[in-house]
């Protein structure tokens, strides 16, 4: 008697990341941005500056235009290393450290790794454009796909690490 | 490689990048950590100036000024004074921007601290000068060139059409009348009346003192100390000891903010001065 084995055709499917591990993901980068990033920068750059930081007020700040544009340099520099370490970890693993730790990735809509230019105009609002944040993370609410506006123009999503499996023809139990 | 080491080799890639980037960038666009700003106005104070005519712009002091009161480090501003005055709006631009300056500003004249460069001295909040420094002449004066006798002389005439008597008052080719002498010194006693008023407001000058200055002479450092131009007469030590017993700044770094750039400073060099139709305090 000849034993067969019926091996069904199979297929991997993405699983789309949900709002709530997204979020998740992007406060664990932000903790890094602040604690691993921000912090030690403007420490360095504040003393090397020679800005004194004890005598530094909102007021100070705003009436002294000298003040004013070391503090905004210093703004912007943080934005543009976090910047870099957003968009160079994406490019090299497939994700950051938050999205490493909750278990997400970034593919293009072809399923594929993104282009540097992808991943450079996706990061643009949680970096130096951060102003346009809020408004770039409010079509995450409404997309299918949880897609941010810049997701959208970048033509690329955040996925969950572990993959869906189905086998065709799908067999239904009776 | 695999992801982990990838992203740990990103970390101090990323430490790397935060540690140049923000010891470039301090030094670049840092502010300078002394606590006595120096200013040095040492040449004819003007408006404006090309790089033939030379002299220092009330513009680059003004800004050396502001520059030293952004800065959260400086604690007192010495102007150090070697002038021999220059034109009268410009000292009273710098002069207002001294009284507007929030922090304690020393005058410190050296050789000499005359005319348009006094009146910044006066506005100042301590006045400092050697015993044998030229201060004073209080005063505005004009000053042209006549050339009616030469051309007279070779037989040319000078003609000009205008739409009214005085639109060519002030020409070198021809005698002034006695109107246009009269409007001239108008603007000049205008001039000088702003200048003596400044001065005995900031200087609280007795009558005495107001009577021997108003003719517009020159005194030495010994006699402005007595009619009461100056505060103090001394050098460099007696700028150290204000600074450290007024004002309890303890350890004084000096920093200089005057603002020099290379052509103005070559054009020093070569510079002439024409005779200027405006009012100037020198």
């Amino acid at each position: 008697m000849v034993n067969y084995k019926i091996v069904l055709p199979r297929k991997e499917f993405h699983v789309i990341a949900s709002v709530r591990k997204r979020i998740l993901a992007f406060l664990i980068d932000f903790m890094i941005f602040f604690f691993f990033i921000m912090t030690p920068f403007l420490s360095i750059y504040y003393v090397t500056s020679g800005v004194p930081v004890d005598k530094i007020t909102i007021d100070a700040l705003m009436n002294n235009l000298t003040l004013f544009r070391i503090a905004r340099i210093g703004d912007f520099a943080t934005y543009a290393i976090f910047f870099f370490y957003l968009v160079s970890s994406e490019a090299l693993t497939g994700s950051t450290v938050g999205k490493k730790l909750i278990g997400l990735s970034v593919i293009n809509n072809s399923g594929r790794k993104p282009s540097l230019f992808q991943l450079i105009v996706r990061n643009l609002s949680k970096s130096l454009i951060v102003t346009m944040l809020p408004f770039d993370a409010m079509l995450m609410f409404f997309d299918s796909r949880h897609r941010r506006l810049l997701d959208y123009v970048s033509s690329t999503m955040v996925v969950e690490n572990r993959k869906r499996i189905k086998r065709f023809p799908v067999v239904n139990e009776l | 490689m695999n992801d982990a080491l990838k992203l740990i080799l990103l970390f101090f890639l990323v430490i790397i990048l935060i540690f140049c980037s923000s010891i470039v960038l301090g030094i670049m666009y840092g502010i300078p950590s002394g606590n006595v700003a120096v200013i040095t106005i040492d040449s004819e104070i003007v408006s404006m100036t090309d790089y033939l005519s030379g002299g220092q712009t009330s513009d680059s002091i003004i800004e050396s000024l502001i520059n030293a009161e952004n800065n959260p480090n400086v604690e007192a501003i010495v102007l150090s004074i070697n002038s021999g005055g220059g034109m009268s709006v410009a000292s009273k631009e710098i002069a207002n921007q001294v009284l507007n300056s929030s922090k304690p500003v020393i005058a410190w004249i050296r050789e000499l601290g005359a005319s348009g460069a006094y009146m910044i001295a006066s506005a100042s909040d301590y006045v400092i000068c050697d015993n044998l420094s030229i201060i004073g002449s209080i005063g505005a004066s004009m000053s042209y060139l006549e050339f009616s006798g030469t051309l007279a002389k070779y037989g040319a005439e000078y003609n000009q059409l205008v739409s009214g008597d005085m639109k060519d008052m002030g020409s070198m080719y021809r005698n002034m009348t006695s109107e246009e002498q009269e409007i001239f010194m108008t603007l000049i006693n205008d001039s000088f009346n702003y200048f003596l008023s400044f001065v005995v407001q900031h200087r609280n000058l007795t009558n005495n003192a107001i009577n021997v200055i108003s003719d517009g002479r020159i005194v030495s450092g010994k006699q402005g100390f007595e009619l009461g131009l100056v505060d103090e007469l001394g050098s460099k030590q007696e700028v150290n000891d204000y600074l450290r017993n007024a004002l309890n700044i303890t350890a004084v770094t000096y920093e200089d903010y005057t603002n020099t750039n290379l052509l103005s400073e070559f054009s020093s060099l070569i510079s002439y001065k024409f005779s200027s139709v405006f009012p100037t305090y020198n």
